[in-house]
């Protein structure tokens, strides 16, 4: 058994409300996972549950084949070595940088404890702000401190709760690769917390994509962008547009997806348009343009369909075209990914 | 799987909460305990004397009452608002020392700035024997209004109180938005319009905030107008205990007083809520304009008039005094009184902070309506006069002492006699109710600031919760205990009115020792206790002031 990380059926509760419903996962050793869903959607509740600062009401919590919690027991945060980077950093203010770091290791000799946190400042490219305190340092800074500290007493699993929202968005993608690789190069197995897909495309191995307290898919990010189970998963992850379509119907759209394959021809369904499904091509369909969107290396254009939903399309610069005149345009694949009403997808 | 301690904790059980809760509803009902029993003595029986009183003199009660309290409210928002607006806006010779000197009066306690005047201001005083001599007048010759009167104690009051008013809407008038001011200007208005239709406007809720605790003291007060002869709420529940002996009718006349300080905390909170609308961020916050000629030396004059008057000539009139008499006041008597002062004060401090710390934690770790609502029951009392205070407390520790002493003669044969009337016990008890919130809101702020995940993060690195509690909240939150115990200290040591009804047969404090030396003439015997009380006075505001610069730093 290589799961460093087991959690089955999971269930918490606040009161009635069910925040965390019948959850399972698992993460191995050295791995990247990522919860990720709308705020909302019992991410962070699943999270504190983990770390142990929520108990859980059904399933199992299992960490480096340890069970830390199920429905009748739960054992205390402090015990669980488990490290967490908060939302907040939640650095303790009235501590130095070093007496932040040396906090999780009373067990060492203070010459270990020394070497040690010599050794984490180096890791996180801070070798001289020991002696600081906490607002004497910069955000990001701060971040890589509060990663410092989580990780100074070797934790068999480190969670990072939304670590990059308190940060500006330049420093966000550039901080998020580099702490990837520093929990790469340490083996850390580790689990993040976001509502951001791209934070879950940079950082993780593994994303679990939740909503309304469920898992609704988990899997590598180029899985859940090619391949989305659900209306939901279609919709959250990547740009693009479920439209519905009616086979019975015979309108611009019907001709538009002459090209696909495999489509259903008796009952109605949602199709996932990307913008790069379409591309424009003087013999296409032409469709209506609502908006024109200008992107820097291309044009983003809205189109209508002739019962009011709406495409995205990505197109050169050099076809300049006005919103009320039409584009013309054909599918660039055949295979289309399609949802039924009964909510199973298919290729 | 192995059994091992990691995986034996089990979860705490719930049955913590409900302790905590119970505990909490407990101490609120405790400490509201003496406006429960003022309350319900409207519901009791009127004695004769209750129509003699609403025949004769309530009329003059609640007359007294409400022109000294527009008096106050008009006095204090002149002063107040006045100097904020300067202090905030603009920019003159010495602002930055006036800016502080202005919250001097604080120290002072309202009594005291009585007795000072009235020696200085009488027949006999400095400046009446100076303009007799320089004018050769002699009695009869001249004009000289009566600084003992309805008049004299409106100003009194207002040149202690407006601190209040200046405090909370300096800040106010110093957070605007600089873009509200400046998009009024831009629009055409010119900075006297500006002033009145978008400064003032948008700084009014903390205005009446400031103002709505200034009269809560003037109602509070008896020492000022008790000295001045004035007839008000609290000189008649004083009258109707001691002199009548009516403990029954006193209450029900602290129920009337009562119901004008609901009337004032309601409007306080009201205009608190909305403060929280009319606070901008702070991120463009108004640019000070430089005040010349004229108008800065009228600034800077009109603030160091208020600061003298205020606390510079009654602070030097006392010293004054004090050098002259010392020699014989600072006896074995007054080194007992500071001894009875400082014993009270600490105790009382110590129980305040005890009890808000409870109450802090509770509301912290067992979230919940109930608890958010005990707390702010047990804050109650900073609303409640001191005289209102103590009659709740004679009546119920009264009635305990007459049945446990009637259960003792009949169960063992012996007379208890009174075992909480007129004992210390007592006597913090009524401090604890006034001054609890005091210590509560300073408390309760510096919880708030130690996020919960900072419990998490050291819980998450090994902590216990011991540990928790020793390396991170004790050294957070330091500051704020010793905060919370100079502020109730100084309260207590402050309090006149609580302690003249409750305090033990013989047994004297500084402010009782001050109203009875000043109450026999004997002011400047009445100097060496009174200075002891404003130099202690100065230690909170010397705190507030500190505070006042690093909240304002980016703009001063």
């Amino acid at each position: 058994m290589s799961d460093q990380l087991k959690l089955d059926m999971v269930q918490v509760h606040y009161g009635e409300l069910v925040a965390v419903h019948d959850v399972s996962l698992s993460l191995q050793r050295g791995e990247i996972g990522c919860l990720l869903g709308p705020s909302g959607c019992g991410k962070t509740s699943l999270l504190r549950a983990i770390a142990g600062f929520e108990p859980i009401a059904a399933g199992n919590i299992t960490v480096d084949d340890q069970l830390l919690a199920s429905e009748t027991f739960s054992t205390p945060a402090e015990y669980r070595k488990i490290g967490m980077v908060f939302q907040d950093f939640a650095l303790f203010p009235h501590l130095t940088i070093e007496a932040n770091i040396a906090f999780g290791l009373r067990h060492l000799t203070p010459l270990k404890q020394r070497d040690r946190i010599r050794e984490l400042l180096g890791l996180v490219g801070l070798p001289k702000v020991g002696g600081k305190f906490p607002h004497e340092i910069s955000g990001g800074q701060q971040q890589r401190i509060a990663l410092a500290r989580a990780l100074a007493p070797e934790p068999q699993l480190l969670l990072l709760d939304e670590p990059f929202s308190g940060l500006d968005e330049e420093l966000r993608t550039s901080l998020a690769a580099e702490i990837r690789q520093l929990l790469k190069a340490q083996g850390v197995t580790a689990l993040l917390v976001t509502h951001d897909q791209h934070e879950a495309f940079a950082m993780a191995d593994q994303i679990a994509l939740m909503n309304e307290g469920r898992l609704i898919q988990s899997g590598s990010g180029e899985i859940l962008y090619q391949s989305p189970a659900s209306p939901f998963a279609a919709g959250f992850i990547g740009e693009g547009s479920l439209i519905s379509v009616d086979p019975a119907a015979d309108n611009a759209l019907q001709l538009l997806l002459t090209g696909a394959t495999d489509l259903p021809t008796s009952t109605e369904f949602q199709v996932l348009l990307r913008p790069e499904h379409l591309v424009y091509d003087r013999s296409g369909i032409p469709l209506p343009i609502v908006q024109r969107h200008y992107r820097g290396s291309h044009y983003l254009y809205e189109l209508a369909l002739d019962d009011g939903q709406q495409l995205k399309c990505v197109v050169e610069l050099c076809i300049e075209l006005n919103p009320g005149a039409s584009l013309p345009v054909r599918l660039t694949t055949e295979q289309l990914i399609f949802f039924t009403s009964t909510g199973s997808p298919s290729h | 799987m192995e059994i091992t301690p990691a995986t034996i904790g089990l979860q705490q059980p719930r049955a913590n909460g409900l302790i905590w809760r119970a505990g909490l509803v407990l101490t609120a009902l405790i400490v509201a305990l003496p406006v429960i029993v003022i309350g319900s003595s409207l519901f009791t029986p009127y004695s004769a004397t209750w129509g003699h009183i609403l025949d004769t003199v309530l009329v003059d009660y609640l007359l007294n009452s409400l022109i000294l309290m527009l008096g106050v409210g008009a006095g204090t928002l002149l002063l107040g608002v006045v100097t904020a607006w300067l202090c905030a806006t603009c920019d003159f010779a010495g602002r930055k020392v006036l800016g502080w000197a202005l919250l001097l009066p604080m120290a002072m306690p309202a009594y005291i700035i009585a007795y000072t005047y009235t020696g200085l201001l009488d027949f006999s005083g400095p400046v009446q024997s100076s303009l007799r001599s320089w004018f050769d007048w002699s009695y009869g010759d001249y004009v000289f209004p009566e600084i003992r009167s309805l008049g004299g104690a409106i100003c009194m009051l207002s040149l202690v109180l407006y601190p209040y008013v200046y405090l909370i809407s300096r800040v106010a008038f110093a957070n605007q938005s600089g873009a509200a001011l400046e998009a009024a200007r831009s629009l055409g208005a010119g900075r006297w319009t500006t002033f009145f239709r978008v400064a003032l406007p948008m700084a009014r809720p903390a205005i009446v905030a400031g103002l709505s605790l200034a009269l809560m003291e003037t109602l509070a007060d008896y020492g000022t107008v008790d000295y001045f002869g004035v007839s008000t709420f609290t000189t008649g529940i004083f009258r109707t205990w001691y002199g009548l002996g009516e403990l029954n009718t006193a209450a029900q006349l602290a129920a009337f007083l009562l119901l004008f300080v609901f009337v004032l905390m309601a409007v306080e909170r009201a205009s608190r809520r909305r403060m929280q609308f009319h606070t901008t961020s702070g991120r463009s916050s108004t640019k000070r304009s430089t005040l010349r000629g004229a108008n800065a030396m009228l600034a800077t004059g009109f603030c160091i008039l208020i600061v003298a008057l205020g606390f510079l000539v009654p602070a030097m009139q006392l010293l004054s005094w004090a050098t002259s008499s010392w020699r014989t006041a600072l006896d074995s008597q007054f080194l007992h009184l500071l001894l009875n002062s400082f014993t009270l004060a600490s105790i009382a401090s110590l129980v305040c902070l005890l009890l808000a710390l409870f109450l802090g934690y509770g509301k912290r770790r067992y979230p919940g309506a109930t608890q958010t609502g005990s707390v702010r029951v047990a804050a109650m009392g900073y609303a409640v006069p001191g005289t209102v205070i103590a009659v709740g407390v004679l009546i119920p520790f009264g009635a305990i002492d007459n049945r446990v002493d009637a259960l003792a003669q009949t169960l063992f044969g012996v007379s208890t006699g009174l075992l909480l009337s007129g004992t210390v016990a007592a006597l913090v008890f009524a401090y604890v109710v006034r001054f609890l919130s005091v210590s509560l809101q300073t408390v309760e702020s510096g919880l708030n600031r130690i996020k919960p995940s900072l419990d998490e993060a050291a819980r998450s690195l090994g902590s216990s919760n011991g540990r928790v509690l020793r390396d991170i909240h004790l050294p957070l939150l330091r500051g704020s205990l010793l905060t919370a115990l100079l502020l109730v200290f100084v309260d207590v040591l402050k309090e006149l009115p609580t302690t003249l009804i409750l305090r033990p047969f013989n047994f004297n404090t500084l402010a009782v020792r001050t109203y009875e030396l000043a109450s026999d003439e004997r002011l400047a015997d009445a100097a060496l206790p009174a200075l002891a009380i404003v130099i202690i006075g100065l230690l909170p505001v010397i705190l507030l002031m500190r505070n006042l610069d690093k909240g304002s730093a980016n703009n001063v």
